[in-house]
């Protein structure tokens, strides 16, 4: 508490919004005679110019060190009025705005009340005056470093954007190298342009550009510090060659007997050597030893390799290793895998060569576009849509978004390369909703490729030919039609491991198994961590063209975020009071954010995790945690000056701030009524108030208490967990309080979104409810306040 | 092995010869069978869509006789049809109160109760287990020298899906696999779970002979020279009204139909009249001979 | 081809209750009956939709307007060979077959769709309950008419021959089947 306090108050007319009901001289005159109050003035529109003066000329000539501004709601002008008491040389924090017009005038017509209402939300606010504190806003800061985790187009963009913003990037790909899905496809919809060939040189500027460190064949396993500040420990798996020496002559993979594993890179249509060059293209440019096919490592023998290698880049001693790197932001860009159709048996995958998937497809696209069993050119090609995608009973639920493109695409295509070809696509809608889609559907179709609307039943190979059976829904009739080659389209997944990177940064998977994003529509690319972020595929399946969109986004957060070379954490943190905690570990349990630690037995709270929301204030048996700039002293300050008040009954309205508070002013700006006996106290989150709060509000002389909660909280959980918690919290309250012969029915609770805010209206059962419940005695007050103070 | 045995009413009439080549086949493989006394009707899906209450009263009738036999014995039947009305009678009898209230009302008036604990197998099951598969191989005197046979399994032995299904509703391989035991060489048929019609033969004659006549045409598409059943139903469509279906067609198939017991058999030494191979209305001997499988007569 | 189509739906065709009272009768599987989007894998797999009027799929979306004349009346539900090749494949996990049956249960309820399939199940059971098993050539001869028994007598003869039919039925514990079958049916038709 400040020694000697010289509050300003000041009450505005707000050109009668607020005069109208609220006697705003007589405000100004009981103000006046507060605790600390050396001046009370009043104003026509205090946010004007003129206003704005009057407050700055008060502040420096009656050397003001504390200012109360009763006017509108504090979500209109607060900033407006900081700004002006910061020039009159105060710290902004020193300022405490009273809500006379949303949450008084706009919702009372009874002059007399309205005004005792004004009254008494002004001496909580002059009250709580006395213990506001100067807070300055904590610099951290922050690596200008990067990690993108996966080296597909995603992750090829990102770090191109950031490397060019100047920021250090290591690229972390797991496979021997970077390039992804795009380096396996022909051509791109609906431009046809060749995806490697513009892939390719973007590979090369990675390799070449000096902000980019590329790590191949690593993956992070454990992610800790605090966001500007990550430390990342990445585990490398041996590639038995020396990149710097490799030049990838060929001649090891000449030598090399195994000669028959499957090719990764092809599909798993054509073979390689264990020591291989994943493609000609591949950043790094350099050979990797595959050791579950290897001799040597199988067996302890061979080593023809190394015989041949001209350069002494071959070294079978290589060994896993560890490595640490330290960056301000990670992004995840882990991309897709297709769906193995083996399962799905009615389409025979795995039965006959030449039924294939879209992916493998584009690999016999760039291999001579022959069918599998007798390289003979496929004349009936069918492409079946939606395998396993769309499935709720038998796959997948969702769409796999991409694959009817990829099919236009690719029945295009064969019609390039074999103009006597029959495409035949079998879909169940065709999804073309992207820029250009349709007049590609369109091309598709003057192309005489041809479209069966109906999902296909079953393919089986039948003599040399496959056998496929579908209805033709438009027609109603059934088709069974012989093809030299069926095309599969499975459904699209998270690649392997998508859940447990995830997990690492505190990046959910949703029910379709990909990386969560922090909000749907407004934050699509952000993950709950500050400082982490996702882009591509591994947000969902898309094309390359939203693939590179959210890439570049993806860059511009992470910049935003480390931008400044620090992060401004906000002051209004919780933090630890040592000399009282015992380090019993409770905070840590509740802390939605996993802000706090114990630390040498004590508890300490991550600045830059904390959000503030106040949860483990009440939870702690010691009392030891405080919430800046909602301290414990300056919210029973608040309580009790509040309670001193002629209004009766007296109902205290505990009201979340982001949502809670916005809905009671959206119920003033809708001009709707409430009795003024409700008196709103705005606090982060309702969790915050615990039982000793209200315990005190009715020992000060309040009647009733309404806790004004967020349907969707805002502190990271569920959206049911978060209303199961505030139920509990209010229950255990209402229990607690019967000890005390205070009845449950004083204390309601109420969940509330934006555009329900008409649940407000409770404001009237709950006034009714108490003036018809008998009324609390002195002594049972007094009783309280006793128990309070031992 | 010790099973009760369910033959299901085709077992006297279409189906005689699969009963008895299941019979002597399970006697030379050590299988103990004791036929259920005085069993009735399973209802079959006949009557569980007139009356689905009824169906598995009639069920559980048989399977209450079973529970009777003795503690934990299982049951096996030949008929596909009555495996998959016995195997859906114990799902609802486990699953649906209201179906439980009314069957155990009509077992009352019988005297009878059940628990719906029996366990229900197929033939076709119980003959290709691995230890079934080993002891055949050890036992064929007599391998049936490459025979193409279309493997058809029809619709009810492999659908619906209970929990404790023994194979695959699209792509079965257990009867594949005991042709192969045998010596002969199951083609690649594309039709070998698709259904045969039925009871439609007696419905719509036309439709149900079209359908007979699509699966006789694909397998001999697939090069099969004889198809394997194991079906009482399958075998009296595709065999019985083999000749009715190349009459309306004005198509010749000649293509034998073996109850896949039959098959195994032969392949143990017993004789082409034990096993009922007289009584198909194609002959399979000629083909037989043919192939050079010993069969004496 | 389909040969007799309804081409034109008209309101005094709707039963605005037909899909609730069909879901209500399914019981739990009811519920999947408005996820039908239509794809046509329950009529691409049928082995029998050649010969029906309407596919599979179009009865299923016939059911969803609340045609319910059309539906009850269709060749399809008595065509329905009960292979369960449409639940198993079904995207949806619509147990179509069950549709079917329910269908056929809700056709048999009431004279109006009843025809001539009604017999086959009404003689089927009383086969049943007279000899306590079912007999093929016994139900053959009470369920067809006269002219196709005599049209198949030669054909008969053969199976006679080979001792596929037995013309005198085996009795198995008929008065038992009997007794469960009167009190079953004496509840009246499956109701749910």
């Amino acid at each position: 508490m400040i020694e000697e306090a010289r509050i300003g108050v000041f009450v505005c007319h707000c050109g009668g919004n607020i005069s109208d009901v609220v006697d705003v001289e007589r405000v100004r005159e009981a103000a006046s005679k507060m605790p600390g109050v050396v001046v009370a003035e009043t104003n026509q529109y205090m946010c004007s110019k003129a206003g704005l003066d009057l407050i700055k000329e008060v502040v420096k000539k009656y050397r003001l060190n504390r200012v109360v501004e009763a006017s509108c709601t504090p979500r209109m002008h607060l900033t407006t009025f900081r700004r002006a008491v910061v020039e009159a040389g105060l710290n902004p924090y020193l300022l405490e705005m009273v809500n006379i017009r949303e949450q008084c005038s706009w919702v009372h017509t009874d002059r007399e009340a309205a005004t005792e209402k004004a009254i008494a939300l002004v001496r909580g606010a002059v009250m709580r005056a006395h213990y506001l504190e100067p807070l300055q806003p904590d610099y951290k800061p922050v690596e200008k470093s990067v990690m993108v985790v996966g080296g597909g187009v995603s992750g090829i963009f990102a770090s191109l954007e950031l490397a060019n913003k100047g920021y250090k990037v290591y690229l972390v790909e797991r496979m021997p190298t970077i390039g992804g899905r795009m380096m396996q496809l022909s051509k791109t919809f609906p431009t046809l342009d060749c995806s490697t060939c513009i892939l390719a040189p973007r590979m090369v500027e990675v390799a070449q550009h000096p902000n980019i460190k590329i790590i191949t064949l690593a993956e992070p396993i454990k992610v800790s510090g605090s966001p500007g500040n990550y430390e990342v420990t990445l585990k490398i798996k041996p590639r038995y060659v020396d990149v710097s020496n490799c030049s990838a002559c060929d001649e090891c993979a000449k030598k090399c007997p195994m000669k028959k594993v499957p090719n990764e890179y092809e599909a798993g249509l054509a073979y390689r050597t264990a020591i291989y060059l994943p493609f000609p293209q591949a950043i790094p440019q350099a050979y990797v030893i595959d050791q579950e096919h290897c001799l040597f490592f199988q067996k302890g023998t061979c080593k023809l390799c190394a015989k041949a290698c001209g350069r002494g880049a071959i070294n079978f001693e290589e060994k896993e290793r560890l490595e640490t790197i330290k960056v301000g932001a990670i992004i995840l860009a882990t991309g897709i895998d297709v769906m193995d159709p083996s399962p799905l048996k009615e389409y025979s995958y795995g039965l006959h060569p030449d039924i294939v998937t879209n992916l493998q497809f584009e690999r016999l696209l760039l291999s001579g576009m022959r069918r599998p069993s007798d390289k003979k050119v496929p004349k009936k090609v069918a492409f079946i849509l939606c395998v396993g995608s769309r499935s709720p009973e038998r796959g997948q639920p969702y769409c796999s978004k991409i694959c009817c493109m990829i099919a236009l695409k690719q029945a295009f295509l064969l019609k390039e390369f074999h103009a006597e070809s029959e495409p035949w696509i079998f879909y169940t809608d065709i999804r073309a909703a992207g820029k250009g889609y349709e007049e590609f559907y369109t091309r598709c179709r003057e192309h005489g490729i041809k479209f069966v609307r109906g999902r296909v039943a079953e393919v089986k190979p039948n003599n040399g030919s496959l056998l496929l059976r579908a209805e033709d829904t438009l027609l109603g009739v059934q088709i069974e039609e012989n093809f030299d080659l069926v095309v599969l389209s499975p459904a699209l997944l998270p690649s392997a491991g998508t859940k447990e990177v995830g997990k690492l940064v505190g990046m959910d998977t949703g029910p379709d198994g990909f990386l969560l994003e922090k909000h749907y529509k407004l934050e699509p690319v952000d993950g709950a961590w500050t400082g982490v972020y996702a882009a591509g595929c591994a947000l969902g399946p898309k094309d390359v063209r939203e693939s590179v969109v959210e890439a570049m986004s993806a860059a511009s957060r992470a910049s935003t975020f480390l931008g400044g070379g620090r992060i401004e954490v906000s002051p209004e943190k919780a933090f630890v009071l040592k000399d009282l905690c015992d380090g019993c570990g409770v905070c840590v349990q509740v802390c939605p954010k996993n802000a706090i630690a114990i630390r040498g037995g004590k508890a300490e709270v991550n600045p830059v995790s904390c959000i503030g929301c106040g949860i483990c204030l009440p939870a702690c048996p010691k009392q030891a945690l405080d919430l800046k700039h909602n301290t414990e002293k300056q919210l029973l300050a608040t309580i009790y000056g509040v309670c001193q008040s002629n209004l009766k009954p007296l109902i205290i309205a505990f009201t979340e701030k982001v949502v809670g508070y916005r809905a009671a002013d959206m119920y003033g700006l809708d001009r709707r009524k409430y009795p003024p006996n409700i008196v709103i106290i705005e606090v982060p989150t309702t969790r915050r108030v615990g039982l000793r709060h209200v315990l005190h509000a009715f020992a000060a002389g309040a009647d009733g208490v309404v806790f004004v909660e967020a349907e969707d909280n805002w502190y990271g959980l569920s959206k049911e967990e978060g209303l199961k918690q505030f139920r509990n919290h209010v229950s255990q309250i209402q229990r607690e309080l019967r000890k005390y012969g205070i009845d449950a029915t004083r204390v309601m609770a109420v969940a509330v979104t934006l555009p329900q805010y008409y649940k407000l209206e409770i404001f009237d059962m709950v006034v009714n409810r108490v003036k018809g419940a008998k009324p609390i005695t002195d002594e049972a007050r007094a009783k309280i306040k006793e128990v309070l103070t031992t | 092995m010790k099973y009760a045995y369910y033959p299901g009413c085709s077992a006297h009439t279409s189906g005689k010869e699969y009963d008895k080549s299941f019979r002597l086949v399970a006697k030379a493989l050590e299988i103990e069978l004791v036929e259920v006394p005085d069993w009735t009707c399973c209802g079959s899906h006949v009557t569980y869509v007139f009356n689905p209450a009824l169906a598995a009263s009639l069920s559980a009738r048989n399977l209450a006789l079973v529970e009777k036999m003795g503690e934990g014995i299982e049951v096996v039947t030949i008929c596909s049809g009555c495996y998959q009305t016995l195997k859906r009678s114990n799902e609802l009898l486990k699953h649906d109160a209201d179906i439980q209230a009314k069957v155990k009302e009509a077992l009352e008036a019988v005297n009878l109760t059940y628990n719906a604990n029996v366990k229900i197998h197929h033939a076709l099951e119980v003959l290709t287990t691995q230890e079934a598969l080993d002891t055949i191989s050890k036992k064929i005197i007599k391998p049936l020298k490459g025979l193409k046979v279309a493997p058809y399994y029809g619709c009810a032995v492999v659908r619906p899906k209970f929990e404790d299904s023994f194979d695959d509703p699209e792509n079965p391989q257990s009867l594949d696999r005991l042709l192969k035991v045998l010596g002969a060489e199951p083609v690649p048929y594309i039709d070998k779970v698709r259904c045969c019609g039925g009871v439609l033969i007696m419905k719509q004659e036309r439709v149900g002979l079209e359908m007979i006549r699509r699966l006789l045409a694909n397998a001999k598409q697939a090069g099969a020279e004889c198809m394997a059943t194991p079906c009482p139903l399958c075998h009296l469509n595709l065999d019985i009204m083999q000749p009715k279906v190349e009459q309306a067609f004005k198509q010749r198939f000649n293509i034998p139909v073996f109850f896949f017991t039959q098959l195994i058999g032969l392949a143990l030494g017993l004789k082409p009249a034990e096993l009922g191979l007289d009584k198909h209305m194609i002959s399979p001997i000629s083909l037989l001979q043919s192939k050079g499988v010993e069969i004496e007569r | 081809m389909n040969s007799v189509t309804t081409r034109k739906i008209t309101p005094d065709m709707i039963d605005p209750t037909f899909e609730s009272t069909l879901r209500k009768r399914l019981g739990e599987k009811g519920e999947k009956i408005p996820l039908c989007f239509q794809c046509g894998v329950c009529s691409g797999s049928c082995p029998v939709a050649f010969a029906m009027d309407y596919t599979p799929r179009q009865i299923m979306e016939l059911i969803k307007l609340g045609v319910k004349d059309v539906v009850l009346n269709s060749s399809t539900i008595w065509l329905c060979a009960a292979c369960y090749s449409c639940s198993v494949r079904c995207p949806q996990g619509v147990d179509l077959k069950q549709v079917m049956d329910t269908l056929k249960e809700m056709a048999l309820e009431d004279p109006k769709y009843s025809r001539a399939e009604k017999a086959f199940y009404e003689k089927f059971i009383d086969v049943v309950r007279k000899n306590g098993r079912i007999n093929e050539v016994t139900f053959y001869v009470k369920l067809m008419p006269k002219s196709a028994v005599m049209r198949n007598l030669g054909f008969g003869l053969k199976l006679y021959q080979k001792g596929k039919i037995k013309l005198s039925p085996t009795k198995a514990c008929s008065d038992q089947v009997a007794k469960i079958v009167e009190k079953i049916l004496a509840k009246g038709a499956q109701k749910r």
